[in-house]
């Protein structure tokens, strides 16, 4: 990275910002004492306010209208020409979002009446067949309740209670008499009203509801129905016209992305210092083409630039720049954060260490299948993009990893063969079953953690040959190479060798080796430091290292427990897939549960995968050597969230 | 009499196994869903992150299941054998022990921090990663404790 200086004219300001934009190639200096006074102007609050409205337009259109939608499954093309808006077009494009806004507004208020009136209906219907105009509730001197009995009990002791109090007042059953719940018609003069309401309120009696219609039952639903047809045909008449909106999604789309690229345009020229008639910016640029941007510029603008290495100590921008295999796994690094820009890239040892440990993890040919045609689809059907995209390519490739380690321990779907066959077909292992030797597997990954910390060790001394310090990593690392390979020896010797002397000898040459690793670290731990009693005691306080390196090396027996847990759960799926038995029913019954367990077993043992990988990188690799502190490249860019600018030239 | 306290404990063993790390993170993942629900309430599209982070303490349970799958198939039940003296039905038991405990407190506290992983994330998006590794780090003692238990099981002879 080299830190250019561009200073030039204030009239250019906006263009040399735009085509420094368009490039894509360089990050602004961020100019931190702002940071704390800087204010929100309106206009930053009207754009995203502008950009929210139009985003949940977009959604909807995409939602219901098809022809939308299929703009939404990639980022759609715009030329140059027409990513570019005139205030006419503009103010056009947000009254069409304002036309839009309001016609849901409209049609959510038909629904709301629409469910209204159908509500009315329903509570009708009961009393269609009634000839009476029931919304006529007096006559000159009377009052009418229409209700409903729900039994004959409590109509009864009603009729009753009227009797005794209210002797003229009387009920009128509406239909067939002696049916229950009953439709009844309450009459009572004016003045006792309130007193049978207070009856009626003590027994089992609904009163149908007041309506604003006037006629029997039938009539009204009949006016009802036809309501509804008229807001029926409104609503559909809104839809007509959302369709007919739906034809500018593009066009929105391409609006919002526009707004997004104008917002950031002025975030960033936040960043310039402005003068009286001149401005001045520092960004960075990879260092291989700042001289050609500098000469780019200065050939369309009237501009002056100085292109610097960094000074010494100073953080520039992280840009990893890996192949293609590698790149995929940055994700991992990204959610970890960004290593400083004076240490290595750590992706190399990284990325495959990924590969394998994940295809371990999950080491089963059916489910590592599963894993790569489901990425397959979303990056090939789908074709998803941004850091979906990074993530899919990682777990396709950690799938085929898997399908190998699938090979190599002989698990497919667990021991699907196995179990349909009745025993009969056995799922080959290159190697070995986990099942059967778990403590091989124990073993060997611990082997391979070992191996993976070296790599970690072997990274800690480039970082430090970097920092101009090799002694320093040699010594914090060969020690390592040394005690570690020996305490292994001395462990296993009569596990790897048979014969007396044999076992004897590699006893003895653990042995040297770890005397040797011991006194490495004690000599050289404490490199630079004078006073030999201080430099000794550094010495030993480095072989106390001794108990991490344990820890970590125990963390890697995960690897085992989740081979275990995935091919124990798929062996209990298969187990409960076969209970029916080999016949045809059974074979059914098993693909059914087959489907679901397998499907929910790969879930949560990649997942498991995925979470214990990462954590084996980060905890252990990266204990090993990683600095960290830095902030990933970041350029500035014309970000945009639907659309694909296209040059006008390579297209035609 | 004698000759089914064996089985019984080799049971009794494998039940352990699945029940106390089963209830730990059958409670924990429960509590860590109510959490995630009511931070979706506010932003709907936090679901990915906080699915995994709920789902983390969740292996405890399996790890359970996979305890009692060890000890039903190496003390041979699980194929119908049901000879087993009473010393290595209690073996059984003990082996069981590791997982078993350790299974149901994990979860507890990888729930916890899990919980507050979840904050973390509504806050800060980006640091989804960080926060997963820092709820993984209680995990490793469930680990370990079903290697013990798988280890203590396979040593029983049988």
């Amino acid at each position: 990275m080299a830190k250019m200086t561009i200073l030039g004219a204030r009239e250019d300001q906006d263009e040399v910002l735009d085509s420094l934009m368009r490039s894509g190639a360089v990050e602004i200096v961020k100019n931190n004492e702002l940071d704390d006074e800087r204010k929100v102007s309106t206009v930053t609050i009207d754009n995203v306010d502008l950009r929210v409205r139009l985003s949940r337009t977009i959604a909807v259109m995409q939602r219901r209208f098809p022809e939308a939608k299929r703009l939404s499954i990639q980022k759609l093309p715009v030329k140059e020409k027409d990513f570019l808006f005139t205030d006419k077009e503009e103010n056009e494009l947000r009254a069409l979002v304002s036309r839009f806004e309001g016609h849901l507004e409209q049609e959510e208020a038909i629904a709301a009446k629409l469910s209204r009136l159908e509500q009315q209906i329903e509570q009708l219907l009961p009393w269609q067949d009634i000839p009476v105009d029931l919304s006529q509730h007096e006559t000159a001197r009377t009052k009418l309740i229409y209700g409903i009995f729900m039994d004959a009990l409590s109509f009864e002791s009603f009729e009753s209670d009227l009797r005794r109090d209210y002797p003229l007042a009387t009920s009128f059953f509406l239909e067939e008499e002696g049916l229950f719940p009953a439709k009844v018609a309450v009459v009572s003069l004016d003045e006792q009203l309130a007193g049978v309401r207070a009856r009626l309120s003590s027994y089992d009696f609904h009163e149908i509801p007041k309506l604003p219609f006037s006629g029997t039952a039938k009539a009204t639903i009949l006016s009802i129905q036809r309501e509804i047809e008229e807001e029926q045909e409104n609503k559909q008449k809104l839809d007509q016209e959302l369709e007919a909106m739906a034809d500018e999604c593009g066009r929105l789309m391409t609006y919002h992305d526009y707004l997004l690229v104008r917002s950031d345009h002025r975030l960033a020229g936040e960043e310039i210092h402005e003068l009286d008639y001149t401005f001045f910016l520092q960004v960075w640029v990879p260092k291989t083409q700042a001289s050609d941007m500098g000469r780019e510029l200065s050939e369309r603008f009237d501009i002056a630039w100085i292109s610097e290495d960094p000074k010494e100590g100073e953080e520039t921008p992280v840009k990893l720049e890996n192949n293609k295999i590698f790149r995929p796994f940055e994700v991992i690094l990204e959610m970890y954060g960004a290593p400083s820009s004076h240490e290595v890239d750590p992706m190399p040892v990284m990325a495959p260490f990924y590969m394998i440990l994940f295809g371990m993890m999950l080491s089963d040919v059916g489910y590592g299948a599963m894993l790569m045609l489901g990425t397959a689809y979303m990056l090939f059907g789908r074709k998803v993009e941004g850091n979906t995209r990074q993530m899919s390519m990682m777990l396709f490739i950690s799938g085929i990893s898997s399908v190998i380690w699938g090979f190599i321990f002989g698990g497919f779907f667990g021991d699907m063969l196995t179990a349909v066959t009745m025993g009969k077909v056995n799922f080959p292992a290159l190697w070995f079953n986990p099942m059967d030797s778990p403590v091989q597997l124990l073993l060997f990954s611990m082997v391979f953690g070992v191996i993976h910390l070296f790599f970690g060790l072997g990274l800690h001394i480039r970082n430090e040959k970097m920092q101009g310090n090799l002694i320093g990593g040699l010594a914090d690392s060969v020690t390592w190479y040394l005690i570690i390979p020996g305490l292994g020896l001395m462990l296993s010797a009569g596990a790897i060798a048979e014969q007396p002397s044999t076992v004897e000898l590699l006893k003895q040459v653990g042995q040297w080796l770890v005397i040797g690793g011991a006194a490495f670290g004690l000599i050289f731990a404490g490199h630079g430091i004078k006073n030999p009693f201080k430099r000794l005691i550094k010495g030993l306080g480095a072989l106390y290292g001794i108990t991490s390196y344990l820890s970590d090396i125990l963390s890697y027996a995960r690897i085992l427990a989740l081979v275990l847990a995935t091919s124990v759960i798929a062996t209990v799926v298969n187990m409960l897939g076969m209970l029916v038995g080999p016949s045809f029913i059974g074979y059914i019954v098993f693909a059914l549960i087959g489907a679901f367990g397998h499907t929910l077993n790969l879930a949560l043992s990649a997942l498991s995968a995925f979470v214990h990988t990462s954590r084996l990188q980060y905890v252990e690799l990266f204990g090993k050597f990683f600095v960290g502190g830095g902030s990933f490249w970041n350029p500035l860019s014309r970000r945009t969230k639907y659309i694909r600018i296209e040059d006008d030239t390579s297209s035609n | 009499m004698t000759s089914i306290i064996g089985p019984i404990l080799v049971y009794l063993a494998a039940a352990l196994a699945v029940i106390l790390p089963g209830y730990g993170s059958a409670k924990v993942v429960g509590k860590l869903g109510q959490i995630a629900s009511g931070i979706m309430a506010e932003d709907p599209t936090m679901f990915g992150k906080l699915l995994i982070l709920q789902a983390l303490p969740g292996t405890q349970g399996i790890y359970g299941l996979l305890g009692w799958f060890m000890i039903m198939n190496h003390s041979g039940m699980l194929g119908g054998s049901v000879a087993l003296t009473p010393q290595q039905g209690l073996l059984f038991l003990l082996a069981s022990l590791p997982i078993a405990f350790i299974g149901l407190l994990s979860a507890f506290h990888q729930g916890n921090v899990a919980e507050g992983g979840m904050a973390l994330v509504t806050k800060h998006g980006h640091t989804s990663g960080n926060a997963i590794v820092l709820a993984v780090m209680v995990e490793t003692y469930a680990i370990l404790a079903l290697l013990a238990t798988i280890l203590g099981v396979l040593s029983i002879a049988v």
